[in-house]
């Protein structure tokens, strides 16, 4: 029994701050932004306690690479005598200078990092900061929600800033100290000093940018191939030995040596943006763009309608990820589409957008009305017809199939493909009109229409030659930089030329995200926000959730890409079904196709075919073929050949790919680790059950790690037996302890949650920003102890007690028994006992029965075909940028909304918090 | 910072800084030695606008002393072509030392040529 339909909706709005300029049309820097050639790479060791204090760091300066001095700092408060000593004896025995936190700090940090300009360097560097600081606080002005940290007791002396991005990426500077910096002559005529912000290189941000990974600091040494490797210690928290501080400084070295190769790969790029600002994928792409000197739509444009952004944001919907044949294993085809977003941005010819100088709208009702009637599947062959998509369209739903953004579960906003009717019109993409069609046989009737057009092509555009390759020289005046970037990779790729790799993320990084960049700043207390919703301009709404648009913001090029790639599946979803093919399910651009249980394999294989096929004419690249391509996982790893392969989809982002052995048992070729990446392993590779077969393939094939396979594959041995619903998280007495999972202290509320523990002690034994945190979940509900039941009791009276479930949480240690022993509730401060939190087995019991609730027939226990909801929308909400904050509400739901709501579009304002 | 005397490679650095640039040469004399005798200069009084040229302390002394007799802001109503055109003058103000500069250095070489063996690239060799 599946929960009823909701009646309210969500649509997106565009916001900005009333009065403020966008970022676009800010000047991009005054220069002077290159570090002078000294550098700074320091590491820090800890203590293993909750407070994770500093012991001993080691440090390296360098000028122009070379190595100039080397030495060790350590904080006499946490060694005893003993280690103090073993540290001077190893400085003296190896050459290194041995200073103090106190002198670190003074005379080499910020000597070599803010007097000298020098990068400062290291890995997970928010971490060390912290780790050197005399205190903390909380960071003001743009850096809110962040940490500001204090490296000396003057206020002449800079501090950091650091707030917190994303795992992989935070924001760190020097803020301007309470030293005058401009001399007063300077001040007599105007003129001020520009402050010096520093050059903070994170090495894993800088990794995870260029590569679109993460890694570890080992690891990333592997994946490069640094001649210094990390080494392995087992003596964190012991005495402090030689080998541990070779071990330490093994690690600067390896840190310093995965910097310079990055480096090195970075300047390959000739890109003039500084190494220090690329924080991800998408800053290499927009240091693309500025290279070809694209000045951006609100820098060109920034009078730009705000009216009309609230209808594009209206329109706006992400991927679309739906499972159609629920818990019920099927022999399936998957499939994908090759660069899914430049594809349909090449076809749909949005390159232009990204150069123009202007941008004009037209209004196309009849237009599109006409050809919304007559378009047929067919139609959707011809790169001809994609050329038209570049409309929106205003609709007065009447049971169309349409992207439905509502709570479908009572609390997170998901977004699936249903029947929807509405009396208030709404905007829609014209891709999301034609899916509408092509599925249902229904044309929706268009109020209005409005089609876009680009103007004329900027002057002085710049062409560029990849990585100073005449041969991968790319014009924006005049190439589709969407379809050269792919062209280039697979033109590399045929030369096995190794830069293929990065040419693909630029690709990537240069065909979306940038465009519908949303920076959310979390404000202390509401502040007013412009809000524009598809009828206009809605006045007096406050928020926390304060929304500033990126440099490249050009929503409409977000909106018609997702849109485009949602008609792509459903095309694929139509040709299937019109082949007798039924789909496991989709995701954002992949499809598994499903073989009926009569149909003959080779006729299925041969069906498939026909639907890749269909989508030869579809190709914008010089490189024949499909647009629509077999992934790996179809054929047999030894021979090629193609093996049957089955899945197993739960619900949106839950499914298992898998092969059957001789004795019918499960090889798991891919998963999904959603739903279970915010939990701490409960066992590790060493120690894993003897009766799971370990994986045949690597996980970077399988992508999740061993527990999560090994309970993928009691999942599929289970569907595939006689007792489906019942999964026993038995095989392993690891998930008899209670289900824990870490996280950092990343933001002063989240560190607010440790006042309890930090209360009385001193700083260094206190739990400092960056640290980690150890989360629990509480039982509840059934799982939840009861009192001994009282039939009639005379003291009682009125309503009886609400029971308070405990939010706990635990300073973090190595050791879970001991982090359990410390768990306690962060909104009371009482400690939690160990009986009161759930098991990982406990945790895990309804995994794979997870709710699939924005389709019917797809509760808990059923199973097979999932159907359609039907939609009668009453209310529309708007909302504000649609962001999870995973386990940062340390509830037993790993994710968290954390989106602003600004009210109904029906006139209704009213001012709301956001987040945890 | 607290420590008020700082050493030689931080100065350094720090006129780099303010020089913006870490090859620093005056533009009119070719001055090159010490970056700390050297300033940034604007090209014209930054009321007007903000580009600078590296000067030597003495340059930039001759330099401004030809600005004095202009006003330090824009007076008229089309502080755009006032704009251009006190940028021409200050250029060919740059230029006219550079001349002095290339003349003087002329003047040198012809005195030179008396005394010095000229240039035989073969026998460097």
């Amino acid at each position: 029994m599946s929960l009823p339909s909701p009646s309210e909706i969500s649509v997106r709005a565009y916001t900005e701050k009333p009065g403020a300029r966008p970022l676009a049309a800010k000047p991009s820097g005054s220069g002077g932004d290159t570090p002078s050639p000294w550098a700074i790479i320091f590491d820090c060791e800890t203590t293993v306690d909750a407070a994770q204090s500093l012991r001993v760091g080691l440090y390296q300066v360098r000028k122009s690479g070379l190595l100039k001095e080397e030495g060790l700092f350590f904080d006499p408060d946490t060694l005893d005598c003993e280690d103090i000593s073993a540290i001077e004896g190893y400085a003296r025995r190896n050459g290194l200078k041995c200073i103090s936190a106190a002198a670190f700090r003074k005379s080499v940090f910020l000597k070599i990092g803010y007097l000298r300009k020098g990068q400062i360097i290291g890995f997970n560097l928010p971490f060390d900061v912290s780790r050197i600081a005399l205190n903390h606080g909380a960071a003001r002005g743009p850096m809110r929600g962040g940490f500001t940290f204090h490296l000396s007791q003057y206020k002449s002396d800079p501090q950091i800033r650091v707030k917190h991005l994303s795992a992989r990426a935070s924001l760190i500077d020097f803020a301007k100290p309470g030293k005058q910096q401009t001399p007063r002559g300077m001040r007599k005529r105007g003129i001020d000093v520009p402050h010096h912000r520093g050059y903070f290189v994170d090495v894993k941000t800088l990794a995870a940018s260029l590569t679109s990974r993460s890694f570890s600091l080992a690891g990333l040494c592997d994946y490069l191939g640094t001649q210094t490797r990390k080494l392995a210690t087992e003596e964190h928290g012991g005495p402090i030995t030689r080998d541990y501080l070779n071990y330490a400084r093994a690690d600067v070295q390896a840190t310093w040596e995965c910097f310079a190769e990055l480096e090195r790969r970075y300047h390959e790029h000739r890109l003039e943006t500084s190494t220090h600002r690329i924080l991800s994928e998408a800053s290499v792409g927009k240091a693309y763009l500025k290279q070809m000197n694209i000045r951006p739509l609100l820098s060109n444009l920034p009078d730009f309608p705000r009216e009309t952004f609230g209808q594009i944001a209206c329109a706006y919907y992400g991927g679309r990820a739906e499972v159609r044949i629920r818990r019920k294993p099927t022999q399936v085809l998957y499939c994908d589409f090759k660069s899914m977003y430049p594809t349909v941005s090449a076809l749909m010819g949005l390159w232009p957008f990204v150069v123009a100088k202007d941008l004009s709208i037209h209004d196309t009702t009849q237009e599109t009305q006409a050809f919304l009637n007559t378009v047929s599947l067919e139609d959707m062959k011809s790169k001809k017809t994609w050329k038209k998509l570049r409309t929106l369209v205003s609709i007065r739903t009447d049971n169309d199939l349409l992207p439905v953004r509502a709570r479908y579960d009572g609390k997170v906003n998901t977004i699936g493909l249903n029947y929807i009717s509405n009396d208030q019109s709404l905007w829609y993409t014209l891709a999301d009109c034609i899916v509408s069609k092509l599925l249902t046989g229904k044309t929706p009737v268009i109020e209005e229409a409005m089609t876009f057009e680009p103007g004329e092509v900027q002057d002085d555009l710049l062409p560029i030659d990849l990585f100073g390759n005449p041969d991968y020289r790319v014009d924006p005046s005049y190439d589709d930089v969407f379809t050269r970037f792919i062209d280039l990779r697979d033109e590399a790729r045929k030369k096995k030329d190794p830069v293929q790799q990065a040419i693909k993320i630029i690709a990537n990084s240069t065909s979306y995200g940038i465009f519908i960049e949303v920076n959310r700043d979390n404000a202390p207390k509401p502040e007013p926000l412009d809000v524009y919703g598809p009828n206009g301009h809605l006045l007096n709404a406050k928020t926390t959730a304060v929304e500033e648009p990126g440099r490249y913001f050009h929503p409409l090029l977000g909106t018609l890409i997702t849109g485009a790639a949602r008609l792509m599946l459903a095309l694929s979803e139509r040709l299937a079904e019109d082949q007798g093919l039924s789909w496991v399910f989709c995701d954002t651009d992949s499809l598994a196709m499903a073989k009926p249980e009569q149909m003959d394999q080779s006729e299925f294989l041969k069906r498939g075919q026909l639907v890749i096929n269909w989508f030869d004419e579809l190709n914008p690249y010089l490189k024949p073929g499909s647009i629509l391509e077999m992934e790996d996982t179809n054929y047999s790893a030894e021979t090629k050949d193609p093996k049957p392969l089955h899945c197993l989809a739960i619900s949106a982002k839950r499914y298992a790919l898998f092969n059957l052995d001789q004795d019918g048992r499960p090889i798991l070729r891919k998963a999904s680790a959603h739903g279970l990446g915010h939990l701490m392993a409960p066992y590790g590779e060493e120690d894993a059950p003897k009766e799971i077969k370990a994986p045949k393939f690597p996980r970077s094939e399988t992508c999740v790690a061993r527990w999560q396979h090994d309970l993928w594959i009691k999942i599929i041995e289970a569907a595939l037996g006689t007792h489906p619903d019942q999964v026993k998280c038995n095989y392993h007495q690891a998930f008899q302890n209670p289900c824990l999972s870490r996280y950092g202290a990343t933001s002063p509320k989240l560190l607010k949650w440790v006042d309890t523990w930090n209360g009385g002690r001193p700083y260094t034994d206190q739990i400092k920003p960056f640290g980690f945190l150890s989360s629990f979940t509480a039982k509840s509900g059934l799982l939840l102890e009861t009192k001994p039941y009282e039939i009639v009791d005379p003291s009682r009276r009125g309503r009886p007690e609400k029971i308070q479930i405990p939010k706990p949480i635990a300073p973090y240690e190595r050791d879970s028994q001991l982090a359990v022993s410390r768990a306690f509730d962060r909104a009371t401060g009482r400690p939690v006992k160990a009986s009161e939190l759930k098991t990982y087995a406990e945790a895990l019991a309804q995994f794979h029965l997870s709710t699939e609730d924005k389709f019917e027939n797809a509760d808990f226990t059923d199973f097979g075909e999932t159907q359609r909801r039907h939609i009668h929308v009453e209310n529309v909400a708007l909302i504000g940028k649609e962001a999870n904050k995973v386990g940062s509400g340390g509830e037993a739901d790993p994710v968290v909304p954390a989106q602003s709501n600004y009210g109904s579009s029906l006139g209704v304002n009213y001012q709301v918090d956001v987040g945890p | 910072m607290t420590n008020k005397y700082q050493d030689e490679e931080t100065r350094r650095e720090q006129d780099y800084h303010r020089l913006r640039t870490r090859n620093p040469i005056c533009v009119t004399c070719g001055y090159s030695d010490h970056p700390s005798a050297m300033e940034l200069a604007h090209i014209i009084p930054r009321k007007f606008d903000d580009d600078a040229v590296v000067l030597c302390t003495n340059c930039h002394r001759t330099q401004s002393d030809t600005e004095k007799d202009y006003s330090y802001n824009p007076t008229s109503d089309n502080s755009q072509m006032e704009t251009i055109g006190r940028y021409l003058l200050s250029i060919a103000d740059l230029l006219k030392l550079i001349a002095a500069k290339f003349e003087e250095y002329g003047h040198w070489l012809l005195e030179q040529a008396i005394h010095v063996l000229p240039y035989c690239p073969e026998e460097v060799a």
